[in-house]
Parts: C-alpha cells; sequence; structure tokens
C-alpha cells in the first residue's frame, strides 16, 4: 500500500488528502492547488485482509506525506496492519503486533485527521469521445523526465495522430524537445478525431508519472493507460501490482482453469492509481 | 616522549572493518589515548556532535605485547586528537597488502615549506616484496592535564566506571535489526525519540510531529541486572501505550528523549561490530542515556571479553 501512495506522492509536502471509505474499497484523493491536478488511488476491499466499513460513505482529511511515512514504518514489520478509523479524537489508528523470536513487537500510530473539503471528483466532467493509448509506464516515466530539460516554457504538447499512430510530445523553450514515442512500444492507440493537441504543464505531468514504483520493489506498474477526453482532460491510470499474490491451493483440472484462476488471483493483488490533470488553457480560464 | 609498537593482524582488522567506521559514523575526528595496559579510542562531545563514545581495547587486542613501548612523563600515557577517515585509510592500505609486519610509531617531522616539525603516527608496512611508510599527521600530544580529563570522562562514560551504570539495562541485541528499520522509518515524522524501558523487559520508542504519534513497543527483552528486574508486576493493560503509563505509573520504567539519529547511529555499529550484547539504560536522574556493547572473548568460549568495551553516552534533550 505504501508504494501504491507513493506514486502519488506530492510535490507540496503539506499536501492534504482525502480517505474515502465506501462498501467496496478505501480511496485517497487529493488535488492540486491550482485545482487542474488530481490524485487517486483505489482499493479494492479484497486486498484488505479484512474490511469493515459500517457507513455507506465515510470521508476524511489527513496529512498525505505523513499518512505515506507513518505507514512507511509499518513496512519494516510482518504481520498484519490493523487500521482503524475514527478513534477517542477522530485520528486514523495503526496498529501491528508481530510476535518474533526477539520478543513481541507492537507498533502503533495514530494520525490527527481534519475537516477537508471533499475534492470534486473530475471524473464528472469527462465527455467523450475519448482517444487513449497504453503505454509502459516506466517508459512514460522516463519521456517525461527527459521532458523537464527543454520544458523551460513548463508545459508539454502532446499531439497524437490518428494515421500514422503517432504519439508526439514536445516542449519549447531554449531549444526544444520533441520525443516520438515508439510506436512498437505502444498498444491499441486509438483517437477520436485525426488529431489531437493539447498542451499541459510539465510539473503536473511529472507528479503524475514521477513516483511510480520501479519494477525492483514489490509492486511494479504492470501498465498505463493514458486517455484525453474531447475536452482535452487527461487521465494517466497505472495499474500497480502489489505483489504478494499467494500461491493457493487446490487442483486445477486443466490448463484453462489453471489460468483463469492465476489471472483471478492477480486481479486481485492490482490496485489502480489515477491522475486526471486538465489542459493547461482550460485550467486558466475557468478559475475553478 | 616515545611510543613503538606492532600491530596484530586481528588488531587490524578489528579496528579497520569494525570500531573505525562505527566512529565515523559519529563525528570526523577521535581522541587516540596509548597507555601501559590500555588503548582507548575515543570521542567527546565536542568530536561527536554532543554524544560521548568510549572504546576499550586491552593490549593484546591491537599490538604484540612483548614489543610494545609507551613511555611519557604523564604516567606513561600519550593522548592525542586524529582524523578517523585518515587513520581508517591508512590502515586499509596495510591491510590490503600481504603485511607480514605492521609497526607504528610517535614521530616528529618537519614538513616541506615549514620550519616546525609536525607530530604524526608513522606505519612501516613489511612484506614479502613490499616496504611502504605511511605518516599519518596528528594533533599535538595533549597535555597531561588534557589527558587526565579524557581519562576521567571515559571512566565515566565507559563500562569500567562501576558508578556511573544505570540502574536498568536492556538486552537490544535481538531486536537491533528490526529497531534500525523502524527508526529508519520515523526519521520521516521528528528528529526527536522519546525511549522508555521498563523493568518488565519492554521497551518503548515513540515520535511524535504535528498531528501524528507514532511509537514502538518491543517486549521481551533480557533485563540487567537481573536483580532490577525480578519481581516487577506483570503489566495487565491491553493496549502498548496503555502498559507504558501503567509502567510509568508504578515506578517500574523511565523514559528520556535523545536525538532520533544519535539512537539509529549507534545502534548502528551493532551492524559492524557484531557484539554479543546490547545494554541500553537510562541514568539515574535522566542526565544521558547509555548503550554498551559487550563482546564475546574470540578465545576462550562462551565468556564475555573484558577487553573490549564499547560504550555510547547519548545527551538527553533538556525540553523533552
Amino acid at each position: 500500500m505504501v508504494s501504491v501512495l507513493q506514486a502519488i506522492k506530492a510535490s507540496n509536502t503539506h499536501q492534504l488528502c482525502t480517505v474515502i471509505l465506501h462498501a467496496d474499497g478505501l480511496s485517497v484523493r487529493w488535488e492540486d492547488e491550482s485545482k487542474s491536478l488530481q490524485a487517486s488511488v483505489f482499493l479494492r476491499k479484497e486486498l484488505f485482509v479484512e474490511y469493515e466499513v459500517p457507513w455507506l460513505r465515510k470521508e476524511f482529511g489527513l496529512q498525505l506525506g505523513l499518512l505515506v511515512d507513518t505507514l512507511h514504518v509499518f513496512t519494516a514489520g510482518t504481520a498484519e496492519l490493523v487500521l482503524r478509523y475514527p478513534g477517542a479524537n477522530q485520528e486514523l489508528i495503526c496498529e501491528m503486533t508481530e510476535e518474533g523470536a526477539g520478543g513481541v513487537l507492537c507498533t502503533y500510530a495514530s494520525l490527527d485527521s481534519m475537516e477537508v473539503e471533499p475534492p470534486r471528483d473530475l471524473v464528472g466532467f469527462w465527455e467523450g469521445p475519448e482517444s487513449f493509448f497504453l503505454v509502459p509506464g516506466a517508459m512514460m516515466k522516463e519521456v517525461i523526465d527527459d521532458m523537464e530539460w527543454g520544458a523551460v516554457s513548463k508545459s508539454v504538447e502532446v499531439l497524437m495522430q490518428r494515421s500514422p499512430p503517432r504519439i508526439v510530445l514536445s516542449s519549447r523553450g531554449i531549444g526544444g524537445l520533441l520525443i516520438t514515442l515508439p510506436v512498437g512500444q505502444l498498444t491499441s492507440v486509438q483517437c477520436a478525431t485525426p488529431e489531437v493537441r493539447q498542451i499541459y504543464k510539465h510539473k503536473h505531468l511529472k507528479t503524475a508519472f514521477a513516483h511510480l514504483p520501479q519494477s525492483k520493489d514489490a509492486s511494479a506498474s504492470m501498465g498505463t493507460k493514458v486517455t484525453l477526453d474531447s475536452q482535452g482532460m487527461i487521465k494517466v491510470s497505472h495499474m500497480l501490482s502489489l505483489g504478494g499474490a499467494e500461491a493457493r491451493g487446490g487442483h486445477y483440472t486443466s490448463e484453462a482453469a489453471y489460468q483463469d484462476s492465476q489471472r483471478v488471483a492477480e486481479q486481485q493483488r492490482v490496485s489502480m492509481v489515477q491522475f486526471l490533470i486538465l489542459p493547461e488553457d482550460a485550467g486558466e480560464d475557468d478559475e475553478l | 616522549m616515545k611510543f613503538r609498537a606492532i600491530i596484530s593482524h586481528d588488531g587490524l582488522s578489528i579496528l579497520t572493518q569494525a570500531l573505525l567506521p562505527a566512529l565515523e559514523k559519529h563525528g570526523k575526528t577521535c581522541q587516540v589515548l596509548f597507555g601501559p595496559e590500555e588503548v582507548c579510542l575515543l570521542q567527546t562531545t565536542g568530536d561527536a556532535d554532543g554524544m560521548h563514545i568510549s572504546i576499550t581495547l586491552g593490549l593484546e587486542i591491537l599490538f604484540e605485547p612483548e614489543e610494545f613501548r609507551c613511555e611519557s612523563r604523564h604516567n606513561n600515557l600519550i593522548g592525542f586528537q586524529c582524523e578517523v577517515a585518515l587513520f581508517r585509510r591508512v590502515l586499509q592500505a596495510a591491510s590490503m597488502h600481504a603485511t607480514e609486519r605492521l609497526e607504528v610509531k610517535l614521530a616528529m617531522r618537519k614538513v616541506p615549506g615549514s620550519d616546525e616539525s609536525k607530530p604524526f603516527l608513522t606505519f612501516t608496512c613489511r612484506g614479502p616484496n613490499l616496504h611502504m611508510v605511511q605518516d599519518l599527521p596528528i594533533s599535538r600530544p595533549h597535555a597531561p592535564g588534557e589527558v587526565d580529563a579524557l581519562l576521567l570522562s571515559h571512566t565515566q562514560g565507559g563500562a569500567a566506571g562501576g558508578g556511573a551504570l544505570c540502574p536498568l539495562y536492556l538486552d537490544l541485541l535481538p531486536m537491533a535489526p528490526r529497531l534500525l528499520m523502524t527508526a529508519a522509518g520515523l526519521k520521516a515524522i521528528s528528529g526527536t525519540l522519546r525511549l522508555a524501558l521498563a523493568r518488565q523487559g519492554h521497551l518503548h520508542l515513540q515520535v511524535a510531529g504535528s498531528g501524528v504519534q507514532l511509537a514502538t513497543e518491543v517486549q521481551g527483552l533480557l533485563a540487567l541486572p537481573a536483580a532490577a528486574a525480578d519481581g516487577a508486576p506483570a503489566l495487565t493493560h491491553v493496549t502498548a501505550e496503555g502498559r507504558l503509563r501503567e509502567a510509568l505509573a508504578s515506578g517500574d520504567a523511565r523514559t528520556a528523549v535523545v536525538q532520533l539519529k544519535h539512537f539509529s547511529r549507534s545502534l548502528q555499529s551493532v551492524l559492524l561490530t557484531n557484539p554479543a550484547q546490547v545494554l541500553c539504560g537510562i541514568a539515574e536522574g535522566g542526565g544521558h542515556v547509555h548503550l554498551v556493547m559487550v563482546y564475546r572473548s574470540q578465545h576462550e568460549d562462551g565468556g564475555f571479553d573484558d577487553k573490549l568495551s564499547v560504550s555510547y553516552r547519548l545527551p538527553v534533550r533538556e525540553d523533552g
């Protein structure tokens, strides 16, 4: 969970986030000050050993950095981490008890929650038709990192062409940098119009890609889908495998059944990280 | 003032691989004190960012006893300051070659461009096809008063100083690697750490940031001396926090606030020096936190080695 949350780490250390508990899972969401970037993580209830929410929906605010740092302490442990909300003073309580050779170790933390205005769900503003492409997350991360070199103007233009399929990212500053994504690495490119062209703030794109966990970590990025809607809002979704999918017992009658069950098991260990970024113009015009 | 000795093979490896790297974590400089019976490596509060570290080594651990010579007008004690990293590098260079004989002596030498002669420790390596001389610059040897002050701070901080022992120690060794991992995580939240030790063998580490409290309780640690742990009433509270309150209320526990980095750096030397026990105590009156590493004797089975001890004194924050 930590590496998933790290994936949405904000550049602003005091970024507040909203934790939303509902019947089928837990999500953590935060919105940039400029309101043109929104990041969220969704963890389905199947990812938890036990998941119980007595409310239909409950929201509370936390400091994202603190949440990540606190959970990071627990990653050293090997036992189950219990998260409880609310405590006596509306705080989030984390507890872990380990029994090892050296003795019993009990780690506990409490995080003060605060009132936050629940961020709008930008998904509600989504308008079709959409254009999208699938790309390995690590490659995108490199591309965006390279963009920094040229991005004196602090914005990056994304251009998608239908035929031949071509995706170009460019930044203009002192000199310019143009990166064409290798077509071979892309899967299912789809363009709603013959050409889609939008400009985004580089720092937002960087937030969306920079903190992706590396494959050497426990949770690897499995794939990234970049989608643009007709208004130019861009959606970046990373599928992150949480790893640790325990081998399940039982015998499989056929190879297909085995593969099926593997796929199901894998799906259960996947969490979704999503970023929504408004194009530069829209974000400034609306002054939301 | 004369000093001349042959560093033994074991002495060389323990210095380069364990002790000097451990000191290097805490500060750039260290004090060296050669005496007729033992060698002390010290980092005083000025060397180690407020901490006091003292390492005592029996002569026979480091040197070949029959060729040891240390004479001065002050009880045959010689003390000086040198840079830890340089000291380690000089010894490391010596250990990389098949050295048959590594001689060290105190020398005054003229340096080019200056008329004054400066003190050096001169290391001479001799091997089958090697003759290497390295000069380690050191400070001017300490005056008798300074040597006495060092010696005093050493006996107070060291395990040898009987008067300075804390009323209760817990052996952290079984949990040391785990505590280090936790401490690394806690660093992100706060720089200060509240330590609490309970007679029942419980250790608590607590940090607090703005809007967050995080704590770890470790149970089942060996409490020493055994008399202090005897008859401790069992703590019955269900939560770790409650157990700490219970122990504090009944006077079975003590707390002190230290810098987290002091604590974790000191614990890191567990990985380097591989001790048999890591004793952690809080001084009477809460003046400092005391960490002592105890080692097993390499030659006799089972017994603790009283020729080697490493002791850390961590300053306690007043405002905690």
